[in-house]
């Protein structure tokens, strides 16, 4: 038996394929595709993985592969990285614990399957000690990913500085922290040629940092979050200062966003992680300061990337290609189904996107067609 | 959501007109208490304070304030409360409400706690202070002092001098001010007063004297010690040089009305005889506070 999608367009940036065509895919029936896109499942370079819940989300988002958030001991590796299935790929900490004190196990734990090094999103407060970690890491084969940001300048922050910051009356993070962040782990990466990944690029200062330090370094790449590229700090007031509604590092105001978006479609930033995470209700039932930042964004990504971007284009080229660059081949043969111009808003509830509008649904993930 | 208009938890979140409606309140009620009317509209009420932070004058100021409506004021210790055990806050204010409770006032740390509980309880939440964002019943004191001393806000020109950065207070002043017509001009060191204030519709300019000559009132706001002699602050000298209102500086604006929300550092931000002169309004504040915490009072329990 099978099912046709006629006249659905087929994109994949992988190839560079964009034309029109009638799909044979498992099924029964026949479908109008004149207003969706065929493309390569998605694939997540930071998703927190907790359970059958969180691989639900992801195939509702149209991912078939994540990289879950690093373990770091040894024994882990075990329980955790082995076996890997696509949606449970694993990355390991660059150091014990995410400290930045002493180096994990990293060979160890990359043998074991690990895809990717990573301290989970907290800067490394020691130069001397990133750079031993991006030299231990260098032969190892697979990507270091760093949240760039001066972790001093960063302090406890907590909105983004300047308007947002005096308006709200909360410590602000200055986008100069993620400046010399993106200076510092450029120079690292240059100097220790290790291939490095910059996570959660979240204002126009480090878009433009980005930009200069990859004429020197283009093997360098980066990523952004659906969050950052479509969440107003303003939000944190209109949700009343709730915990739930806490993003780390602080989204940027309407100047950041746009920078964020034109860095995508012109491929500055090459990549958008979901980092959806599924935080426990007593993490963030709680005041702003005492939450532990987290938001379920999987099943939304797409549509709100679309929405920031408004171009499917350079929105499947964020989810599909930008993430495989990063961390080579990934065994996915599955393509998702989507409907681009599909307006829906997120259920109510304790989330930063808590009935949030979002332009693009993914209809289903197909296997191979 | 929106809060509904129970609650105040900032000045950010009210309206000219709601703002002026509380001072006018406040005025009345300052004519009613001082004519020795009866004041029993509150009676049979309780209110909570939760006050998480330390405090004298504004604690006090908001009980006299409840016993003066005839409410009575619910006691609760900080350091002995189930806080000190790691209950979270929520419970604790769900405890107290509970107990008894019709209205809540709150000082904490933490920047939005009012925000948080007053989208969560069922009664009133007043903010008291939550770090550095706002402490709204001072700016209103600050407005009703302003009001009377200048006769008006509308067109006149309030300088506010020192911290601003830290300020809950300037910040609340800076929401509600220009609101009520006022322009206002904030002065500090560099590492003190971010230009980014801005935002809030308020000028930024660098000393005490760049703001002194246009001011009809200057603001003055306390230096924490710890902040000198750190990276923030070099000295106490220089602060008092370029910073501190003496009379020296005093007597070149003898129309000037001088604010503070005390407690004072005599000798750094204020010099003593500047603090007592006949142009210091700071203990005629202190007065007012009542009188608006009473007004904050009646509109958070509906009384009309």
């Amino acid at each position: 038996m099978s099912r046709v999608i006629r006249n659905v367009r087929v994109l994949d940036p992988r190839t560079e394929r964009d034309e029109r065509l009638d799909v044979e895919v498992s099924g029964h029936g026949e479908v109008d595709g004149s207003e969706l896109v065929l493309c390569p499942a998605f694939v997540d370079l930071v998703a927190d993985r907790r359970g059958d819940a969180d691989d639900a989300a992801a195939e509702t988002g149209g991912f078939a592969a994540c990289v879950g958030e690093p373990v770091g001991r040894p024994w882990q590796v075990r329980d955790q990285i082995v076996p890997a299935t696509p949606m449970r790929l694993a990355s390991a900490q660059l150091t014990v614990d995410g400290l930045g004190e002493e180096l994990a196990d990293m060979a160890t734990l990359v043998d074991a399957g690990a895809r990717a090094l990573s301290d989970g999103g907290r800067p490394l407060r020691s130069t001397r000690t990133l750079l031993a970690a991006l030299e231990y890491a260098r032969d190892l084969g697979v990507p270091v990913f760093l949240r760039p940001s001066d972790p001093d300048l960063e302090g406890a922050g907590l909105i983004r500085a300047g308007a947002p910051a005096a308006t709200l009356g909360l410590p602000g993070v200055l986008p100069e922290a993620e400046v010399l962040g993106i200076y510092r782990a450029a120079a690292l990466a240059k100097a220790s040629g290790c291939a490095v990944h910059l996570t959660h690029i979240w204002s126009a200062a480090g878009v433009e940092a980005l930009r200069r330090a990859k004429v020197d370094l283009p093997a360098l790449t980066a990523s952004t979050t659906p969050l950052h590229l479509t969440q107003r700090p303003e939000r944190l007031a209109e949700l009343h200062y709730a915990g739930f509604a806490r993003i780390h590092p602080p989204v940027g105001d309407a100047q950041d966003r746009e920078a964020l978006a034109e860095a995508v479609r012109d491929g500055t930033i090459d990549a958008v992680a979901s980092h959806h995470r599924s935080v426990l209700r007593h993490e963030q039932d709680c005041e702003l300061e005492l939450a532990i930042p987290g938001t379920r964004t999987q099943e939304a990504t797409f549509g709100l990337v679309h929405r920031a971007l408004g171009d499917v284009e350079a929105t499947v080229r964020a989810l599909v290609q930008g993430p495989r660059h990063v961390l080579g081949a990934v065994d996915v043969s599955k393509w998702a189904l989507l409907e681009p111009d599909a307006e829906w808003s997120v259920a109510e509830g304790p989330s930063a996107l808590s009935g949030e509008l979002v332009r693009g649904r993914v209809l289903e993930l197909l296997e191979t067609v | 959501m929106p809060l509904d208009s129970r609650h105040l938890v900032g000045l950010r979140e009210l309206s000219g007109s709601e703002i002026s409606a509380i001072l006018d309140d406040a005025a009345r009620l300052r004519d009613q208490v001082q004519s020795g009317g009866p004041l029993n509209e509150l009676t049979g009420h309780i209110i909570a304070l939760l006050f998480l932070e330390p405090s004298t004058r504004t604690k006090s100021s908001f009980t006299t304030a409840a016993y003066k409506l005839g409410a009575q004021v619910l006691p609760f210790d900080a350091k002995t409360s189930s806080t000190t055990k790691g209950e979270s806050l929520l419970d604790t204010a769900r405890t107290v409400v509970a107990a008894g409770a019709d209205a809540l006032v709150i000082r904490h740390k933490r920047v939005g706690s009012p925000h948080y509980l007053a989208d969560r309880l069922q009664v009133p939440v007043i903010n008291a202070g939550d770090g550095i964002d706002e402490h709204p019943t001072q700016g209103l004191l600050d407005a009703l002092t302003l009001r009377d001393a200048l006769g008006t806000l509308e067109g006149r020109t309030i300088a506010i001098v020192g911290d601003i950065r830290h300020s809950r207070v300037a910040r609340s002043n800076c929401h509600a001010l220009p609101k009520l017509g006022a322009k206002v001009l904030l002065a500090g060191p560099g590492t003190l007063c971010p230009p980014e204030m801005a935002a809030l519709g308020v000028e930024v300019r660098p000393r005490i004297d760049d703001v002194l000559e246009e001011a009809d009132a200057v603001m003055l706001l306390r230096i924490q010690r710890e902040r000198i002699g750190g990276a923030l602050l070099p000295s106490i000298a220089e602060y008092r040089r370029y910073y501190g209102l003496d009379m020296a500086r005093l007597a070149k604006k003898p129309g000037l009305v001088v604010l503070h929300p005390a407690p004072m550092n005599r000798g750094v931000e204020v010099a003593h005889e500047v603090a007592d002169s006949h142009q210091s309004h700071v203990f005629r504040q202190m007065e007012n506070g009542v009188f608006v915490r009473m007004a904050v009072y009646r509109r958070a329990l509906g009384v009309r």
